[in-house]
């Protein structure tokens, strides 16, 4: 599904047009084209009525002249209310072209610090008194809620403990992305929110040209999705056949870019003792390149424990997804 | 192309000169001060580039002068002449839209926009306007190149519709229809092709850029975002898709900050102002003025060149022109360089060599698309990916040859290329068999991409699978596990996707592994494959029998591959990737 319905009465339902973009659009999953606006329009016909529509358009750089007169005018018709928001920093452009399509253009947007909204409902009546901070809370409730469920979904309880591949530490059971990455629902969404992660990044750490880092087998398909997502950086994609979690690798030239002085965003699958972020960031200052920062499904601890010097971020904690996990060292192990 | 057919374009970005008054002791580009400060920032382009490559164009974007005080548009003729002397660029080359600044603003409120302009359409017509334009609306107007530069311009005025405000004006479907339309036009009529480029200018940028923080603009740090010409960021899009091939530069000003970026595979650059009243109420940022290089390779580099005054006295104008030593100049490539790179260096076409007859093997791989296939030897022609060796993929048959898969990828469009050539593919299979049951296997890191890319659209579910699950290189989750087995249950057909088939023992290793493990009364009964690289000529008799089809991005780059036996033994040649 590429909606989630955020409250229990089922009232509030939310559309990440991205996700619909990306199946609508794949090459360019930042256009929003009619063969969204399609979409988007069988998706809320599907919604039970008289629930608050949320439509995200984060992503989204771009709106296809025309391509929103159908959606518009059925937002304007129904007595429902909806609510479009979309992330501010530096998509003014979208705001404007949102509100120019949908002719609501006198109408006021309201700007808060991550979101900015415009509201409709039935006849193009603003109102305010849907954006609350509790709003915003519910919507990041209902995502991180998501993302613990597909985290959970990935996760193998052993009868007892065992001891794990990459890390000398005894588990009571392990997370495979895999299970993520074969289901394309939980796979878009878990994407689409890494690569909102991965844009925050950049703006936080500046590196000096954009790329990004994969070195498992399990992490390249989110690390290639981040860059097809990507809006506002045109990131370059290393993919090193691997160093982790095995620790072995082909003997040929580590790094097929032109590494030195390149600083990467490093793009892990599930994070525990920390040995992948390590190595490959070894590996990176020797061919004179750097890590400059980490994005991860899923961490143990909390990513500060593992960064300095790099940046350590995470979608959820591992523990929150599964709290019956359990890592620990065998005394006595041999 | 070769380097002639696309030469290297040197372009000189200036805007915001906003003359007020020609007879102030305070103004930079005062009557009195003009001739000398333009010689400085003259003196420091040579300083820092002694290359002697000419400049092509100077492009002024802009508020020219100041408050809509028109009569000194006579004293902005001789500072742009003077310049473009200095710069030794013919005045044809100088091209210019207006900015809001540069209209009579009663005028414009009484609703004559062609009045309210009509000073700054005479001061235009002394530079590129004068050999004559076509007028594509009211806003939009279009000069062809007549110099061997190949330089088009499209010149936008970002201020009509705003009512005489200094924000930028509106722009409609109807017009950005138009403009596109037109381009269209230019390039079907083979006017605009990738030999030439396209500069833009509009005096309001259609997206926010910036280099410096924090941002200080008349008191307002949030200036810039609200100067923001919104509505040409649609139109952005539609040039570039009416000129798919084409370099694009658009130049803005008003927002009196630097910055640049390729965004939509146009690079967007704005400047801060060049001129302006010493001490006055615009930017605190230094006056500056932008050189923007685009050589053969597309690889974009840019220069900013600032004025700096050697006191505190803001009132003072001694200061010097110097190039600014900042990261944020760095390079930034348009991303269409497979498609129009280099086309002539090579042989007519790349699969000129191409075998005709080929053996029965070739006959079982069948290459997706013609266009890509050419793209990517172009690729790893341009970029020298091919690498010769000893390549130990295979216990008994090591290859020759090597294509690190990265840059490849990387390399323009062929990522997206090669993704949409195999899902049209993967649309057929799912075509033809409605009722069977299909899952995508991603053999490794770049087959798992592919997958699950691909899965994502046609909603079909995908494993990612290590290949060499039995060598050290890889952790036994990330093999067939039960996990993975379980999800090939009762399906009908496996569609493998690997980056480069060699022997093709990868692929039957799978194959035989998912038949001999599924526990189900349904088994796979069609196995497909998909590649970036398969070279069509190497003997694989066992995979064209296993395998319904084997589809290949690109079959024809030889990566020959010899009995093991037949080379000496590691120690005089040592392997330079060993994955056995």
């Amino acid at each position: 599904m590429d909606n989630l319905i955020i409250d229990s009465d089922n009232k509030i339902n939310y559309i990440r047009v991205q996700l619909v973009t990306w199946m609508c659009n794949p090459m360019t999953p930042s256009v929003f084209d009619a063969g969204a606006e399609k979409a988007v329009y069988d998706l809320l016909n599907r919604i039970p009525e008289n629930s608050v529509q949320i439509l995200n358009f984060r992503g989204i750089t771009t709106i296809e002249d025309h391509a929103l007169s159908d959606l518009g005018n059925r937002l304007s018709r129904q007595d429902n209310i909806t609510i479009i928001c979309y992330a501010a920093a530096g998509e003014d452009s979208i705001v404007h072209q949102l509100n120019s399509q949908i002719k609501f253009s006198d109408k006021v947007s309201i700007s808060k610090n991550e979101f900015t909204f415009l509201l409709l409902n039935n006849r193009g009546v603003i109102t305010q008194s849907y954006v609350t901070d509790e709003m915003i809370s519910s919507i990041k409730k209902a995502e991180n809620e998501y993302i613990e469920r597909v985290v959970r979904r990935s996760y193998r309880q052993f009868s007892k403990p065992e001891r794990l591949e990459s890390t000398p530490i005894y588990a009571s059971g392990v997370f495979n992305a895999r299970k993520i990455v074969t289901d394309p629902e939980s796979f878009k969404w878990v994407c689409a929110l890494l690569a909102e992660k991965f844009e925050e990044i950049i703006e936080k750490v500046r590196p000096k040209r954009n790329s990004i880092l994969a070195v498992s087998l399990r992490a390249s398909p989110f690390a290639a999705a981040i860059k097809h997502l990507s809006t506002s950086h045109e990131p370059y994609l290393e993919i090193v056949d691997h160093l982790g979690p095995t620790f072995e690798m082909f003997d040929g030239p580590i790094f097929q870019a032109d590494a030195y002085e390149n600083e990467y965003v490093l793009i892990v699958d599930f994070i525990v003792g920390g040995s992948e972020l390590k190595t490959a960031r070894a590996y990176a200052l020797s061919q004179g390149a750097d890590i400059k920062a980490v994005l991860a499904i899923g961490a143990f601890l909390n990513p500060n424990a593992y960064g300095n010097p790099m940046e350590v971020s995470s979608l959820t904690r591992l523990k929150k997804a599964v709290p019956t996990l359990r890592y620990e060292f065998k005394d006595g192990d041999d | 192309m070769t380097n002639m057919e696309f030469p290297m374009r040197r372009i000189f970005h200036l805007t915001d000169m906003h003359i007020a008054d020609p007879s102030s002791r305070e103004e930079h580009l005062r009557t009195m001060f003009y001739a000398e400060y333009l010689e400085g920032i003259c003196q420091c382009i040579k300083k820092v580039d002694n290359s002697s490559i000419p400049i092509d164009a100077i492009v002024l974007s802009g508020d020219i002068v100041d408050r809509g005080v028109v009569s000194n548009f006579d004293h902005a003729k001789h500072v742009v002449k003077t310049l473009a002397k200095q710069l030794n660029v013919n005045e044809e080359s100088v091209f210019l839209c207006n900015g809001n600044h540069d209209i009579v603003r009663d005028l414009e409120l009484s609703g004559d926009i062609l009045e309210a302009r009509s000073k700054f359409y005479d001061f235009s017509r002394l530079f590129s306007r004068r050999e004559g334009s076509e007028k594509i609306s009211d806003r939009a107007e279009f000069i062809g190149s007549n110099t061997a530069a190949r330089i088009h311009f499209l010149s936008l005025d970002s201020t009509i519709g705003a009512a005489g405000n200094d924000c930028a004006g509106s722009l409609d479907v109807d017009e950005r229809d138009k403009v596109a339309n037109f381009l269209r036009a230019k390039r079907d009529s083979n006017i605009i092709s990738e030999k030439h480029v396209l500069i833009v200018a509009s005096h309001h940028p259609p997206i926010s850029i910036t280099e410096v923080s924090p941002v200080v603009d008349e008191g307002d740090p949030d200036w810039h975002k609200k100067h923001i010409w919104h509505d040409a960021s649609a139109l952005a899009t539609r040039i570039r898709r009416a000129l798919p091939n084409v370099p694009i530069i658009w130049f803005s000003g008003d927002v009196h900050q630097p910055g640049w970026d390729v965004k939509n595979n146009i690079c967007f650059v704005t400047t801060g102002c060049f001129g302006r009243k010493i001490g006055g109420r615009h930017s605190n940022i230094p006056c500056q003025a932008r050189l923007i290089d685009l050589p053969h390779d597309l690889s974009l580099t840019s220069k900013l060149f600032l004025y700096r005054h050697k006191t505190h006295n803001t009132i003072s104008d001694q200061g010097d022109w110097e190039i600014e030593e900042s990261p944020a100049d760095r390079t930034n490539k348009f991303t269409f360089q497979a498609e129009i790179l280099h086309a002539e260096s090579l042989p007519a076409n790349p699969l000129s060599n191409k075998i005709t007859n080929l053996p029965e093997s070739a006959l079982g791989v069948l290459t997706l698309s013609d266009d890509l296939e050419i793209s990517i030897l172009r690729a790893v022609q341009n970029s020298n990916l091919y690498q010769l060796g000893r390549f130990s993929t295979n216990a008994n048959i090591t290859t020759l040859a090597w294509v690190p898969i990265a840059p490849l990828l990387n390399y323009g469009s062929i990522f997206a290329s090669a993704l949409r050539s195999m899902m049209d593919r993967i649309s057929i299979i799912i075509k033809d068999n409605p009722s069977k049951s299909i899952v995508l296997i991603g053999l490794d890191c770049w087959g798992s991409i592919f997958a699950s890319q691909i899965s994502v659209v046609t909603g079909v579910k995908n494993i990612c699978i290590a290949g060499r699950t039995a060598s050290r290189l890889s952790s036994r989750p990330e093999g067939l596990t039960s996990g993975a087995l379980s999800e090939l249950r009762d399906t009908d057909i496996c569609v493998v996707f690997t980056d480069v088939i060699g022997t093709g023992e990868s692929l039957l290793r799978v194959k035989n592994a998912i038949l001999n493990s599924v526990d189900a009364e349904r088994i796979p009964s069609q196995f497909y494959a998909f590649s970036l690289i398969c070279d069509r000529l190497n003997p694989r008799p066992k995979l064209s029998n296993e395998f319904v089809s084997v589809f290949t991005c690109c079959g024809n780059l030889r990566i020959p591959m010899i009995d093991d036996n037949l080379l000496p033994p590691h120690s005089i040649l040592q392997p330079l990737v060993s994955l056995v």
